[in-house]
């Protein structure tokens, strides 16, 4: 009898336990997916947000340039219908470690007196959508906009280079376990 | 008597000892086990609330930098739909938009850091807060804002007083007039065009007057102030030669008196009854001295003197009763007499730069010269002063000498922040902070 009961109790246990335990490692794991997924949208809403509102010349086109790469995209609507699966570094380059996500970014027109509607025309104002995909399915959606009068937009009277964005690579100490983001700086730090 | 063993024995037997002990050690193992359970839930619930708040940290910036993106377009579109009175609609630090969006809430606000009055003055410059809420995380940033329209009339002129103007030597204005807002005294020899409300007297040369002519709109006073909060501070009372700058690079990559600020401003105090000389040295950026009190300022050539970065003016002077000489030099400034490379990397001269110092440079204010002293201060051109931009004065300005005065129509097509008004709202090159709620 007591026998019994102390093998029921301990099963008792054990289905506990492993639930509990499985739930923690799912939850982990989710964490850590979340974690990547908007780590690597930053990544790619810096190297946006650093760019002109629209292309320089005298006829600017919404969407990227036929030809062009992203490499070249120097205008925010560059991106629009960009997708990358793997994801890749700005030249191009697969980010290791990410078999199995894709990103994609979704520009659009905004009025300024309703920037959570799609503006059919072109205005001052732009969305910018970056969606990050985890082999999982899940997606993980990053939003902001960028002005024609915004902080990239003023040209300095006088030639300088400075930097207007940073991608950042982060190397664990297990392989495999790099992490990307990026930052856009909106003051002129120095000159390089 | 017969006894049973097991009734009569004094020791029970072994197994009735073990009986329960199977119980308390499924029990401790138990609670054991719970304990590291509920351990690993409480720090799975911290760890999942960290990285939840990492990933609303990284969203709420995102927002809050696109609250500003939308304020600047908001803004700009209210400025052009009604010039002179779209200011009345918001309230200096209270919330004017709010929109969801993505996984939050964005929304700004406008502050006026002079009075808390947007509406007091329409070439005054003011601070949007964007702030972004995801979750429990709130980020604010902020940037200046500053009317960026229209050049202001005073840029199309090579020197312009809202008080008088004394010509005597030898003035050239050359691309635009000498302007006052009061009267033109003139003798000597004076060439170029002049525009004031009257003129006086008669001087050699070529003049073409328009008198009178339609008063002039000042720049506002508040770009001193505007532009000092970006500044690298000098220390006055440490300037060698009781308060020179010389023989010395001053720029975004240059302070031999202190950090380089990276926009190239730096912010001089005099403290009163006190004079700065600023000579035989170069000057990439802007300069602002507060002269509270009849201080004066000394500029004496041979000078090399540009803006540094993003159309600023090269030279504002803030006070009271102060005296503003500005002199050049028939002599070109040397790298070798003065001892200094005036080119190295990070401050080339005409986008050349080089570790000699065989090099020689024209002595040339080259921008918008600022001085705002009231009534009671003066302003003094000496001989070979040689201004390539403008010259702005609300005080008596008076050239002794040879001077020219060469008005830069590329400071008028693109005029330095502060220098412009209308419609347009432009944000502040370096203004920008991660703050806190306005």
């Amino acid at each position: 009898m007591e026998a019994t009961l102390s093998v029921a109790i301990v099963g008792i246990l054990l289905v506990a336990s492993t639930g509990t335990f499985g739930s923690i490692a799912r939850a982990r794991k989710q964490q850590i997916e979340s974690r990547t997924a908007y780590l690597l949208a930053q990544q790619l809403m810096a190297e946006i947000m650093q760019c002109y509102f629209q292309q320089q010349g005298s006829n600017p086109t919404f969407g990227p340039v036929a030809g062009q790469t992203r490499a070249s995209w120097n205008y925010v609507d560059g991106y629009n219908g960009y997708v990358a699966s793997p994801p890749t570094s700005q030249g191009g380059v697969a980010l290791a470690g990410y078999a199995g996500w894709t990103e994609s970014v979704a520009v659009s027109f905004v009025s300024p007196s309703s920037p959570g509607a799609i503006a059919g025309a072109p205005t001052t104002l732009k969305q910018i959508t970056v969606t990050v995909t985890a082999p999982s399915g899940k997606s993980y959606v990053q939003v902001a906009l960028r002005s024609q009068y915004g902080a990239y937009e003023l040209i300095p009277s006088s030639q300088t280079n400075y930097i207007t964005g940073v991608a950042v690579s982060l190397q664990g100490p297990a392989p495999g376990t790099t992490i990307n983001t990026g930052a856009h700086p909106l003051n002129i730090s120095s000159s390089q | 008597m017969s006894c049973a063993r097991s009734t009569c024995s004094p020791n029970p037997p072994a197994a009735s000892r073990r009986r329960g002990s199977a119980y308390i050690l499924v029990m401790g193992i138990t609670l054991i086990v719970t304990v590291l359970g509920l351990g690993a839930l409480t720090l799975s619930r911290v760890s999942g609330k960290a990285v939840g708040e990492g990933n609303d940290w990284e969203a709420a910036g995102d927002l809050a930098f696109a609250a500003t993106e939308h304020a600047i377009s908001y803004i700009n579109a209210a400025a052009a739909a009604s010039p002179s009175t779209w200011r009345a609609a918001y309230t200096s630090r209270q919330t004017a938009f709010t929109q969801p969006m993505g996984r939050g809430t964005f929304s700004w606000a406008l502050k006026d850091e002079v009075d808390g009055n947007l509406s007091a003055d329409y070439l005054r410059p003011f601070r949007i807060y964007g702030i972004g809420v995801v979750g429990s995380v709130t980020r604010v940033y902020s940037v200046q804002v500053i009317p960026a329209g229209s050049p202001l009339d005073v840029l199309r002129t090579a020197l312009h007083s809202s008080s008088t103007v004394t010509l005597t030597g030898n003035a050239q204005a050359v691309n635009g007039p000498i302007s006052s807002n009061s009267t033109v005294s003139l003798s000597g020899t004076v060439n170029g065009a002049i525009e004031a409300l009257a003129t006086t007297g008669g001087a050699a040369g070529t003049q073409t007057i328009t008198a009178p002519a339609p008063a002039k709109t000042m720049p506002s006073t508040t770009i001193f102030s505007d532009l000092s909060q970006n500044a690298t501070v000098i220390n006055y009372n440490s300037l060698p030669g009781g308060g020179t700058i010389q023989n010395c690079l001053l720029s975004s990559a240059s302070n031999p008196y202190g950090t380089p600020n990276p926009n190239g401003i730096y912010y001089i105090a005099l403290p009163g009854n006190q004079t700065l000389t600023i000579t035989n040295c170069r000057i990439v950026g802007t300069l602002l001295i507060s002269a509270p009190s009849a201080d004066k300022v000394n500029i004496q050539g041979p000078v090399e003197w540009e803006a540094g970065s993003a159309g600023y003016p090269i030279l504002i002077v803030s006070g009271s009763n102060c005296q503003v000489t500005i002199a050049g030099n028939p002599t070109w400034l040397s790298e070798s007499q003065a001892g200094v490379n005036f080119d190295p990397p990070g401050t080339p001269y005409q986008g050349q730069s080089d570790n000699d110092m065989a090099d020689d440079y024209p002595p040339q204010y080259r921008g918008i010269i600022h001085v705002m002293g009231g009534s009671s201060s003066s302003v003094q051109l000496n001989a070979n002063a040689y201004i390539w931009g403008t010259l702005i004065a609300d005080c008596p300005v008076k050239t002794t000498a040879q001077c020219t005065l060469v008005q830069n129509p590329a400071i008028y097509a693109n005029p330095p922040l502060g220098y412009a008004t209308g419609n347009a709202m432009a944000e502040v090159p370096g203004s920008w902070r991660w703050d806190t709620l306005p």
